[in-house]
Protein backbone atom coordinates (compact mmCIF):
# COMPACT_ATOMS: atom_id res chain seq x y z
CA UNK A 1 0.00 0.00 0.00
CA UNK A 2 1.41 3.37 -0.95
CA UNK A 3 1.30 6.42 1.30
CA UNK A 4 -1.31 8.05 -0.94
CA UNK A 5 -3.55 4.99 -0.68
CA UNK A 6 -3.16 4.95 3.08
CA UNK A 7 -4.08 8.64 3.26
CA UNK A 8 -7.11 7.91 1.11
CA UNK A 9 -8.21 5.16 3.50
CA UNK A 10 -7.76 7.45 6.50
CA UNK A 11 -9.83 10.21 4.91
CA UNK A 12 -12.54 7.86 3.62
CA UNK A 13 -12.84 6.18 7.02
CA UNK A 14 -13.22 9.53 8.75
CA UNK A 15 -15.76 10.78 6.20
CA UNK A 16 -17.80 7.60 6.63
CA UNK A 17 -17.62 7.30 10.42
CA UNK A 18 -18.00 10.93 11.36
CA UNK A 19 -20.05 12.09 8.33
CA UNK A 20 -17.50 14.77 7.51
CA UNK A 21 -17.55 16.82 4.33
CA UNK A 22 -14.85 15.39 2.02
CA UNK A 23 -14.05 18.89 0.76
CA UNK A 24 -12.87 19.90 4.23
CA UNK A 25 -10.41 16.99 4.47
CA UNK A 26 -7.24 18.92 3.66
CA UNK A 27 -3.90 18.28 5.41
CA UNK A 28 -4.09 21.79 6.93
CA UNK A 29 -7.54 21.18 8.41
CA UNK A 30 -7.48 21.48 12.18
CA UNK A 31 -9.15 18.43 13.69
CA UNK A 32 -10.97 20.38 16.38
CA UNK A 33 -11.53 23.84 14.87
CA UNK A 34 -12.19 22.86 11.25
CA UNK A 35 -13.45 19.28 11.44
CA UNK A 36 -15.25 19.85 14.77
CA UNK A 37 -13.99 16.69 16.35
CA UNK A 38 -14.52 16.31 20.07
CA UNK A 39 -12.90 14.08 22.67
CA UNK A 40 -15.27 11.20 21.94
CA UNK A 41 -14.47 11.42 18.25
CA UNK A 42 -10.79 10.99 19.05
CA UNK A 43 -11.57 7.83 20.98
CA UNK A 44 -13.60 6.54 18.04
CA UNK A 45 -10.87 7.60 15.62
CA UNK A 46 -8.37 5.35 17.40
CA UNK A 47 -10.77 2.41 16.95
CA UNK A 48 -11.33 3.25 13.28
CA UNK A 49 -7.60 3.45 12.53
CA UNK A 50 -6.95 0.24 14.42
CA UNK A 51 -9.54 -1.55 12.30
CA UNK A 52 -8.22 -0.05 9.06
CA UNK A 53 -4.47 -0.51 9.60
CA UNK A 54 -4.05 -2.81 12.59
CA UNK A 55 -2.03 -0.16 14.42
CA UNK A 56 -2.48 0.42 18.13
CA UNK A 57 -2.86 4.04 19.14
CA UNK A 58 -4.95 3.70 22.29
CA UNK A 59 -2.23 4.38 24.85
CA UNK A 60 0.10 6.23 22.51
CA UNK A 61 1.05 9.65 23.88
CA UNK A 62 1.84 10.99 20.40
CA UNK A 63 -1.92 11.04 19.64
CA UNK A 64 -2.29 13.98 22.02
CA UNK A 65 0.19 16.01 19.97
CA UNK A 66 -1.67 15.89 16.68
CA UNK A 67 -3.70 18.92 15.78
CA UNK A 68 -4.21 18.83 12.00
CA UNK A 69 -5.29 16.15 9.57
CA UNK A 70 -1.78 16.23 8.11
CA UNK A 71 -0.35 15.43 11.56
CA UNK A 72 -2.72 12.47 11.76
CA UNK A 73 -1.65 11.24 8.31
CA UNK A 74 2.02 11.46 9.36
CA UNK A 75 1.42 9.60 12.62
CA UNK A 76 -0.54 6.79 10.98
CA UNK A 77 2.04 6.38 8.21
CA UNK A 78 4.83 6.27 10.80
CA UNK A 79 3.01 3.62 12.85
CA UNK A 80 2.20 1.64 9.74
CA UNK A 81 5.87 1.56 8.71
CA UNK A 82 6.88 0.49 12.22
CA UNK A 83 4.33 -2.32 12.12
CA UNK A 84 5.58 -3.47 8.71
CA UNK A 85 9.18 -3.36 9.93
CA UNK A 86 8.27 -5.46 12.98
CA UNK A 87 6.54 -8.05 10.79
CA UNK A 88 9.67 -8.41 8.66
CA UNK B 1 -36.61 44.29 -7.66
CA UNK B 2 -35.36 45.82 -10.94
CA UNK B 3 -37.68 47.91 -13.09
CA UNK B 4 -36.34 48.76 -16.48
CA UNK B 5 -37.76 50.60 -19.49
CA UNK B 6 -39.10 48.08 -21.96
CA UNK B 7 -38.15 48.32 -25.61
CA UNK B 8 -39.25 46.22 -28.53
CA UNK B 9 -35.73 44.82 -28.85
CA UNK B 10 -35.57 43.45 -25.35
CA UNK B 11 -36.33 39.79 -25.00
CA UNK B 12 -39.29 38.56 -23.02
CA UNK B 13 -36.84 36.86 -20.67
CA UNK B 14 -35.37 40.16 -19.50
CA UNK B 15 -38.84 41.52 -18.63
CA UNK B 16 -39.53 38.44 -16.55
CA UNK B 17 -36.41 38.83 -14.44
CA UNK B 18 -37.19 39.01 -10.74
CA UNK B 19 -40.94 38.57 -11.16
CA UNK B 20 -42.78 35.91 -9.15
CA UNK B 21 -43.89 32.58 -10.65
CA UNK B 22 -47.54 33.68 -10.81
CA UNK B 23 -46.58 36.95 -12.46
CA UNK B 24 -44.47 35.14 -15.01
CA UNK B 25 -47.35 32.78 -15.86
CA UNK B 26 -49.65 35.75 -16.42
CA UNK B 27 -47.16 37.46 -18.71
CA UNK B 28 -46.38 34.32 -20.69
CA UNK B 29 -50.08 33.79 -21.39
CA UNK B 30 -50.21 37.06 -23.38
CA UNK B 31 -50.04 36.79 -27.21
CA UNK B 32 -46.44 37.08 -28.40
CA UNK B 33 -47.04 39.55 -31.19
CA UNK B 34 -47.22 43.13 -29.94
CA UNK B 35 -47.03 42.01 -26.35
CA UNK B 36 -43.89 43.83 -25.33
CA UNK B 37 -45.52 47.18 -24.62
CA UNK B 38 -48.40 45.56 -22.77
CA UNK B 39 -45.95 43.39 -20.81
CA UNK B 40 -44.00 46.47 -19.92
CA UNK B 41 -47.08 48.21 -18.51
CA UNK B 42 -48.07 45.03 -16.71
CA UNK B 43 -44.58 44.63 -15.28
CA UNK B 44 -44.65 48.19 -13.99
CA UNK B 45 -48.08 47.57 -12.42
CA UNK B 46 -46.82 44.38 -10.80
CA UNK B 47 -43.73 46.24 -9.62
CA UNK B 48 -46.00 48.54 -7.60
CA UNK B 49 -47.73 45.55 -6.04
CA UNK B 50 -44.44 43.81 -5.30
CA UNK B 51 -43.00 46.97 -3.76
CA UNK B 52 -46.15 47.41 -1.68
CA UNK B 53 -45.92 43.82 -0.50
CA UNK B 54 -42.30 44.37 0.54
CA UNK B 55 -43.26 47.47 2.51
CA UNK B 56 -46.16 45.58 4.10
CA UNK B 57 -43.87 42.69 5.06
CA UNK B 58 -41.40 45.08 6.65
CA UNK B 59 -44.18 46.67 8.67
CA UNK B 60 -45.24 43.23 9.88
CA UNK B 61 -41.67 42.42 10.88
CA UNK B 62 -41.42 45.70 12.75
CA UNK B 63 -44.74 45.07 14.50
CA UNK B 64 -43.63 41.58 15.43
CA UNK B 65 -40.43 42.82 17.07
CA UNK B 66 -42.23 45.65 18.84
CA UNK B 67 -44.75 43.08 20.11
CA UNK B 68 -42.45 40.17 20.97
CA UNK B 69 -39.40 41.70 22.62
CA UNK B 70 -41.13 43.92 25.19
CA UNK B 71 -43.58 41.16 26.10
CA UNK B 72 -40.81 38.57 26.44
CA UNK B 73 -38.88 41.02 28.61
CA UNK B 74 -41.90 41.68 30.82
CA UNK B 75 -42.74 38.00 31.09
CA UNK B 76 -39.11 37.15 31.93
CA UNK B 77 -39.10 39.85 34.60
CA UNK B 78 -42.37 38.62 36.10
CA UNK B 79 -41.17 35.03 35.90
CA UNK B 80 -37.90 35.88 37.63
CA UNK B 81 -39.69 37.72 40.44
CA UNK B 82 -42.25 35.02 41.18
CA UNK B 83 -40.02 32.01 40.50
CA UNK B 84 -38.36 31.81 43.91
CA UNK B 85 -41.49 32.29 46.04
CA UNK B 86 -43.34 29.88 43.76
CA UNK B 87 -40.46 27.40 44.01
CA UNK B 88 -40.67 27.48 47.80
CA UNK B 89 -44.45 27.08 47.86
CA UNK B 90 -44.40 24.26 45.30
CA UNK B 91 -41.67 22.46 47.20
CA UNK B 92 -43.61 22.70 50.46
CA UNK B 93 -46.82 21.53 48.79
CA UNK B 94 -45.46 18.70 46.67
CA UNK B 95 -42.05 17.76 48.04
CA UNK B 96 -40.73 17.62 44.49
CA UNK B 97 -36.97 17.97 43.96
CA UNK B 98 -35.89 21.51 43.07
CA UNK B 99 -34.69 20.47 39.60
CA UNK B 100 -38.08 18.94 38.75
CA UNK B 101 -39.92 22.06 39.90
CA UNK B 102 -37.60 24.22 37.78
CA UNK B 103 -38.25 21.97 34.78
CA UNK B 104 -41.96 22.60 35.20
CA UNK B 105 -41.46 26.36 35.55
CA UNK B 106 -39.22 26.44 32.48
CA UNK B 107 -41.86 24.48 30.56
CA UNK B 108 -44.57 26.96 31.60
CA UNK B 109 -42.27 29.88 30.77
CA UNK B 110 -41.70 28.44 27.31
CA UNK B 111 -45.42 27.92 26.72
CA UNK B 112 -46.18 31.54 27.53
CA UNK B 113 -43.35 32.65 25.23
CA UNK B 114 -44.93 30.59 22.44
CA UNK B 115 -48.24 32.34 23.10
CA UNK B 116 -46.46 35.67 22.72
CA UNK B 117 -45.07 34.57 19.36
CA UNK B 118 -48.40 33.12 18.25
CA UNK B 119 -49.83 36.08 16.29
CA UNK B 120 -46.83 35.88 13.95
CA UNK B 121 -45.79 32.23 14.06
CA UNK B 122 -47.73 29.26 12.73
CA UNK B 123 -46.69 26.27 14.78
CA UNK B 124 -47.59 22.79 13.57
CA UNK B 125 -46.78 19.95 15.98
CA UNK B 126 -47.00 16.38 14.74
CA UNK B 127 -46.84 13.13 16.73
CA UNK B 128 -46.14 14.96 19.97
CA UNK B 129 -47.56 12.01 21.86
CA UNK B 130 -46.46 10.37 25.07
CA UNK B 131 -46.15 7.01 23.28
CA UNK B 132 -43.28 8.54 21.26
CA UNK B 133 -41.70 9.73 24.46
CA UNK B 134 -40.94 6.63 26.56
CA UNK B 135 -39.38 7.51 29.86
CA UNK B 136 -36.49 7.68 30.47
CA UNK B 137 -34.95 8.63 27.18
CA UNK B 138 -32.57 10.96 25.40
CA UNK B 139 -34.27 13.51 23.17
CA UNK B 140 -32.04 14.54 20.27
CA UNK B 141 -33.02 17.73 18.47
CA UNK B 142 -31.66 19.40 15.35
CA UNK B 143 -30.62 22.98 15.96
CA UNK B 144 -31.30 26.06 13.83
CA UNK B 145 -31.99 28.79 16.29
CA UNK B 146 -31.58 30.03 19.84
CA UNK B 147 -35.37 29.76 20.06
CA UNK B 148 -35.25 25.97 19.62
CA UNK B 149 -34.84 25.61 23.38
CA UNK B 150 -38.09 27.53 23.90
CA UNK B 151 -39.88 25.11 21.58
CA UNK B 152 -38.97 22.20 23.86
CA UNK B 153 -41.96 23.31 25.93
CA UNK B 154 -44.17 21.80 23.22
CA UNK B 155 -43.05 18.32 24.27
CA UNK B 156 -45.75 16.43 26.20
CA UNK B 157 -43.31 16.03 29.10
CA UNK B 158 -41.54 18.71 31.10
CA UNK B 159 -39.06 16.87 33.29
CA UNK B 160 -35.97 17.22 31.13
CA UNK B 161 -32.35 18.14 31.67
CA UNK B 162 -30.90 20.01 28.70
CA UNK B 163 -27.27 19.67 27.62
CA UNK B 164 -25.89 23.01 26.46
CA UNK B 165 -22.67 24.74 25.66
CA UNK B 166 -21.20 27.25 28.10
CA UNK B 167 -22.41 30.46 26.45
CA UNK B 168 -26.13 30.23 27.41
CA UNK B 169 -25.03 30.00 31.03
CA UNK B 170 -23.53 33.48 30.62
CA UNK B 171 -27.02 34.99 30.26
CA UNK B 172 -27.42 36.17 33.83
CA UNK B 173 -31.22 36.43 33.62
CA UNK B 174 -31.45 32.71 32.84
CA UNK B 175 -28.29 31.19 34.35
CA UNK B 176 -29.55 30.80 37.95
CA UNK B 177 -32.63 28.92 36.70
CA UNK B 178 -30.55 26.75 34.40
CA UNK B 179 -28.30 25.77 37.28
CA UNK B 180 -31.26 25.05 39.57
CA UNK B 181 -32.71 22.94 36.77
CA UNK B 182 -29.38 21.06 36.68
CA UNK B 183 -28.78 21.63 33.00
CA UNK B 184 -25.48 20.24 31.78
CA UNK B 185 -22.70 22.52 30.62
CA UNK B 186 -20.99 19.87 28.53
CA UNK B 187 -18.05 22.10 27.62
CA UNK B 188 -16.95 22.10 31.25
CA UNK B 189 -17.61 18.44 32.04
CA UNK B 190 -15.53 15.38 31.28
CA UNK B 191 -17.08 12.38 29.58
CA UNK B 192 -17.12 10.51 32.92
CA UNK B 193 -18.96 13.39 34.59
CA UNK B 194 -21.51 13.57 31.77
CA UNK B 195 -22.04 9.81 31.94
CA UNK B 196 -22.52 9.90 35.71
CA UNK B 197 -24.92 12.83 35.43
CA UNK B 198 -26.90 11.20 32.63
CA UNK B 199 -27.12 7.98 34.60
CA UNK B 200 -28.55 9.87 37.57
CA UNK B 201 -31.08 11.59 35.30
CA UNK B 202 -32.29 8.39 33.68
CA UNK B 203 -32.41 6.59 37.01
CA UNK B 204 -34.87 9.23 38.21
CA UNK B 205 -37.04 8.59 35.17
CA UNK B 206 -36.29 11.90 33.48
CA UNK B 207 -35.25 12.95 30.00
CA UNK B 208 -31.99 14.27 28.72
CA UNK B 209 -32.21 16.72 25.82
CA UNK B 210 -29.24 17.00 23.50
CA UNK B 211 -28.54 19.05 20.39
CA UNK B 212 -26.07 16.64 18.74
CA UNK B 213 -24.86 19.19 16.19
CA UNK B 214 -23.34 21.09 19.09
CA UNK B 215 -24.21 24.47 17.57
CA UNK B 216 -26.84 26.11 15.42
CA UNK B 217 -26.70 25.24 11.75
CA UNK B 218 -25.78 28.17 9.56
CA UNK B 219 -26.55 26.48 6.27
CA UNK B 220 -30.25 25.77 6.72
CA UNK B 221 -29.49 22.04 6.70
CA UNK B 222 -28.73 19.83 9.72
CA UNK B 223 -25.00 19.70 10.37
CA UNK B 224 -22.87 16.83 11.49
CA UNK B 225 -24.09 14.98 14.60
CA UNK B 226 -21.64 14.28 17.40
CA UNK B 227 -22.09 10.78 18.70
CA UNK B 228 -21.99 11.50 22.44
CA UNK B 229 -25.76 11.33 22.98
CA UNK B 230 -25.89 7.98 21.22
CA UNK B 231 -22.98 6.62 23.21
CA UNK B 232 -24.91 7.60 26.35
CA UNK B 233 -28.05 5.89 25.04
CA UNK B 234 -26.18 2.66 24.40
CA UNK B 235 -24.29 2.68 27.69
CA UNK B 236 -27.37 3.58 29.72
CA UNK B 237 -29.65 1.33 27.61
CA UNK B 238 -32.23 4.06 27.02
CA UNK B 239 -33.93 4.97 23.74
CA UNK B 240 -33.09 7.95 21.60
CA UNK B 241 -36.13 10.13 20.88
CA UNK B 242 -35.57 12.15 17.69
CA UNK B 243 -37.29 15.54 17.59
CA UNK B 244 -37.27 17.42 14.28
CA UNK B 245 -37.74 21.17 14.12
CA UNK B 246 -38.07 23.22 10.95
CA UNK B 247 -38.70 26.91 10.46
CA UNK B 248 -36.84 28.47 13.37
CA UNK B 249 -34.03 29.40 11.00
CA UNK B 250 -36.51 31.85 9.46
CA UNK B 251 -37.78 33.03 12.83
CA UNK B 252 -34.37 33.83 14.35
CA UNK B 253 -31.25 32.49 12.62
CA UNK B 254 -27.74 32.79 14.12
CA UNK B 255 -26.25 36.23 13.66
CA UNK B 256 -29.56 38.12 13.53
CA UNK B 257 -31.29 39.64 16.52
CA UNK B 258 -34.63 40.65 15.01
CA UNK B 259 -37.35 38.03 14.58
CA UNK B 260 -39.46 37.40 11.50
CA UNK B 261 -42.82 35.69 11.02
CA UNK B 262 -42.36 32.02 10.36
CA UNK B 263 -44.10 28.73 9.93
CA UNK B 264 -42.62 26.16 12.28
CA UNK B 265 -42.98 22.42 12.07
CA UNK B 266 -42.16 20.05 14.92
CA UNK B 267 -42.32 16.29 14.83
CA UNK B 268 -41.35 13.54 17.22
CA UNK B 269 -40.13 10.45 15.44
CA UNK B 270 -40.45 6.90 16.69
CA UNK B 271 -38.00 6.02 19.45
CA UNK B 272 -34.78 4.27 18.45
CA UNK B 273 -33.76 1.57 20.90
CA UNK B 274 -30.10 0.80 21.56
CA UNK B 275 -30.43 -2.99 21.63
CA UNK B 276 -30.46 -3.01 17.81
CA UNK B 277 -26.89 -1.79 17.72
CA UNK B 278 -23.82 -3.71 18.78
CA UNK B 279 -20.06 -3.56 18.56
CA UNK B 280 -17.50 -0.99 19.53
CA UNK B 281 -18.82 1.56 17.03
CA UNK B 282 -22.51 0.94 17.72
CA UNK B 283 -23.03 4.55 18.78
CA UNK B 284 -21.75 5.96 15.48
CA UNK B 285 -24.03 3.59 13.56
CA UNK B 286 -26.98 4.64 15.74
CA UNK B 287 -26.00 8.28 15.22
CA UNK B 288 -25.93 7.85 11.42
CA UNK B 289 -29.31 6.11 11.34
CA UNK B 290 -31.03 8.67 13.54
CA UNK B 291 -29.52 11.58 11.62
CA UNK B 292 -30.62 10.01 8.34
CA UNK B 293 -34.21 9.68 9.55
CA UNK B 294 -34.24 13.20 10.89
CA UNK B 295 -32.89 14.65 7.65
CA UNK B 296 -35.56 12.79 5.69
CA UNK B 297 -38.27 14.21 7.93
CA UNK B 298 -36.85 17.73 7.83
CA UNK B 299 -36.74 17.59 4.01
CA UNK B 300 -40.42 16.61 4.01
CA UNK B 301 -41.14 19.57 6.29
CA UNK B 302 -39.21 21.84 3.92
CA UNK B 303 -41.10 20.52 0.88
CA UNK B 304 -44.38 20.92 2.70
CA UNK B 305 -43.54 24.54 3.39
CA UNK B 306 -42.53 25.07 -0.24
CA UNK B 307 -45.78 23.50 -1.47
CA UNK B 308 -47.76 25.69 0.88
CA UNK B 309 -46.07 28.82 -0.53
CA UNK B 310 -46.92 27.98 -4.16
Amino acid sequence: MTDAEAIGIINDSMVREFELDPETMTPEAHLVKDLEMDSLDFVDLVVVLQEAFGIKLRNDSSVKEISTLGDLHDLVLQKKRQLEAEKK
Amino acid sequence: MKCRAVTANEGEESILTDLSTASRRRLLSLPVSGSFTVAGHYALHLFDKVALMKIFNRIIVLLMNVWVYPLIFIWTLIGSLIAFPALLVWRLMTGWPIAKIMHLFVWIYGRVCMLIFRPFVRLNCKDMRQEFLPCPGIVVVNHYSFLDTYLLCMLPAFDAHICLRSWPFQMFWYSIFMRLAEYFDFEKLSWEQILAGAEAVTRKGRYLVVFPEGHRSRTGKPGRFHSGAFKLAIQLKVPVLPLCIWGTQTLLPPGRWWVRPARIEMQLLEPVYPDKFCGEMAHTEMCRQVRGRMIETIEQMENKKTDANQ
